[in-house]
């Protein structure tokens, strides 16, 4: 008999969690498929039950609070290009993202839930949602638990998410009137994998100086990474006379934080140099939307 | 049984889980205009529209197609009553082998439907998960321009 696995279609949150408190980690949870059932084929990945996810109405939504911005786990990554549209703010900057991720036709059934437990060192989302301070809410047989998108990844294709949990939300702080962010990546053309990627998100105090930064590169290491040693340089910075030296100093440090490795796709050094290049080509652009919102 | 409504028609399937919608598709259905290539979303031979949008049926489990409306190029036009995307592509040349054509068409009506009056650099994005070994992308994107103004009523 050919290999195949029992399917199930929970429509709530609770019964899908039950159904894999029941069987645990022979059980997978379906969103896009477009990796799932790919490695699945593959033989990389196996599971006796398929719980598909995608029946469940109450994990599609987009919705904008006072203080922040909520993403369910099943919206598409196609969704997210569309609510993205000119808008400023985090709707922006992932509809940004979302757009230049795979194509078209994968992106009407890739979701950002299954973009994060994918737990793809070279992933575009994750570079992002670090700048942007997400956190992402977990829900389990034990109840909920929130944890910040840099505590979720913890190796290639390895989250923290317990046997019995699922990832429910994604929760970005609203940033302030004067913030910007910006995404860089390095990549052949559309559906390639990323070399490498880089997200910085500046926000600026009453007199325009730079009060909080945030560098975050993706493919240089088993999970995505904060460029901290160079953030601290940034904060303090006057975005109105920023000098071309501090910006190269601060892409300098930040790829000498990273920890690449060699693979087909692209060497170690160009790893460190290309950071170094993407770093700055993001904090250039960021001080450029900046100076929109100071004038 | 799960149901299955594919070019406005309801179908009644045994499916096991694991098939794909274009297994599902090709060998239940007969719909052969589903081309499959690569089978790992990379070419986009196999684009169907789910409920109006694109998607590689190759890696979509055809259990999660139930409640969806699905079409292929065989719910396009008929030989006889061409689909004026289809006109376009047999008066641009917009094909040489066609193997990668009914997901190209099927693309271009979900793309020139958001987008009637696109511009090459909309189109050439729009099409990025389009394979065309032939190399016909020159013809293509000319097709896809003619059956713009096609749809709109214009004369090309």
């Amino acid at each position: 008999m050919a290999k195949s696995f029992k399917y199930q279609r929970p429509t709530t949150i609770t019964e899908a969690c039950e159904l894999k408190t029941e069987h645990g980690s022979s059980a997978r949870f379906l969103a896009g498929g477009t990796d799932l059932i790919l490695n699945w084929q593959r033989g990389t990945v196996n599971f006796k039950h398929c719980i598909d996810l995608t029946f469940i109405p109450d994990l599609k939504y987009i919705n904008q609070t006072e203080t922040d911005f909520r993403i369910g786990t099943l919206v598409t990554l196609a969704a997210i290009e569309a609510a993205g549209g000119k808008q400023n703010g985090p709707a922006g900057a992932l509809g940004n993202v979302a757009r230049q991720m795979c194509t078209p036709q994968i992106r009407t059934l890739a979701t950002i839930g299954g973009n994060l437990c994918n737990a793809s060192p070279a992933a575009d989302l994750p570079v992002l949602l670090m700048v942007l301070d997400a956190q992402v809410a977990l829900a389990g047989a034990s109840g909920e638990r929130t944890v910040p998108i840099a505590g979720f990844f913890t190796g290639v294709n390895q989250t923290v998410l317990k046997d019995d949990e699922m990832l429910t939300e994604i929760r970005i702080p609203l940033p302030g009137p004067k913030a910007a962010c910006a995404y860089e990546r390095a990549t052949r053309m559309v559906v390639d994998c990323n070399q490498t990627n880089a997200a910085v998100a500046l926000s600026l105090d009453a007199d325009g100086i730079v009060a909080d930064a945030r560098i975050s590169l993706g493919a240089v290491a088993p999970v995505p990474i904060r460029a901290t040693g160079a953030e601290k340089i940034l904060v303090g910075m006057n975005v109105a006379n920023a000098k071309k030296d501090m910006i190269a100093q601060v892409s300098d440090q930040a790829a000498a934080e990273t920890k690449p490795i060699t693979d087909l796709r692209a060497s170690a050094d160009y790893r460190k140099e290309i950071s170094r290049v993407l770093v700055k080509r993001c904090i250039e652009s960021s001080i450029v939307k900046l100076e929109g919102v100071i004038s | 049984m799960t149901r299955l409504s594919v070019n406005n028609q309801i179908y009644e399937l045994e499916i096991k889980p694991h098939q794909t919608l274009a297994e599902v598709l090709r060998k239940q259905l007969g719909l052969q205009g589903v081309r499959v290539s690569c089978g790992e979303g990379e070419c986009g031979s196999c684009t169907v529209l789910i409920d109006g949008q694109p998607a590689t049926s190759c890696l979509m489990l055809a259990m999660q197609a139930e409640g969806k409306e699905i079409t292929t190029i065989e719910g396009m036009g008929t030989v006889d009553d061409l689909h004026p995307i289809q006109e376009a592509f047999i008066e641009e040349q917009g094909f040489q082998c066609g193997f990668c054509t009914p997901g190209i068409i099927l693309s271009t009506k979900a793309f020139l439907e958001k987008n009637p009056e696109p511009t090459s650099a909309e189109t050439a994005s729009a099409l990025s998960g389009h394979v065309c070994r032939c190399g016909a992308y020159v013809h293509i994107a000319k097709s896809v321009q003619s059956a713009a103004k096609k749809m709109k009523g214009d004369k090309p």
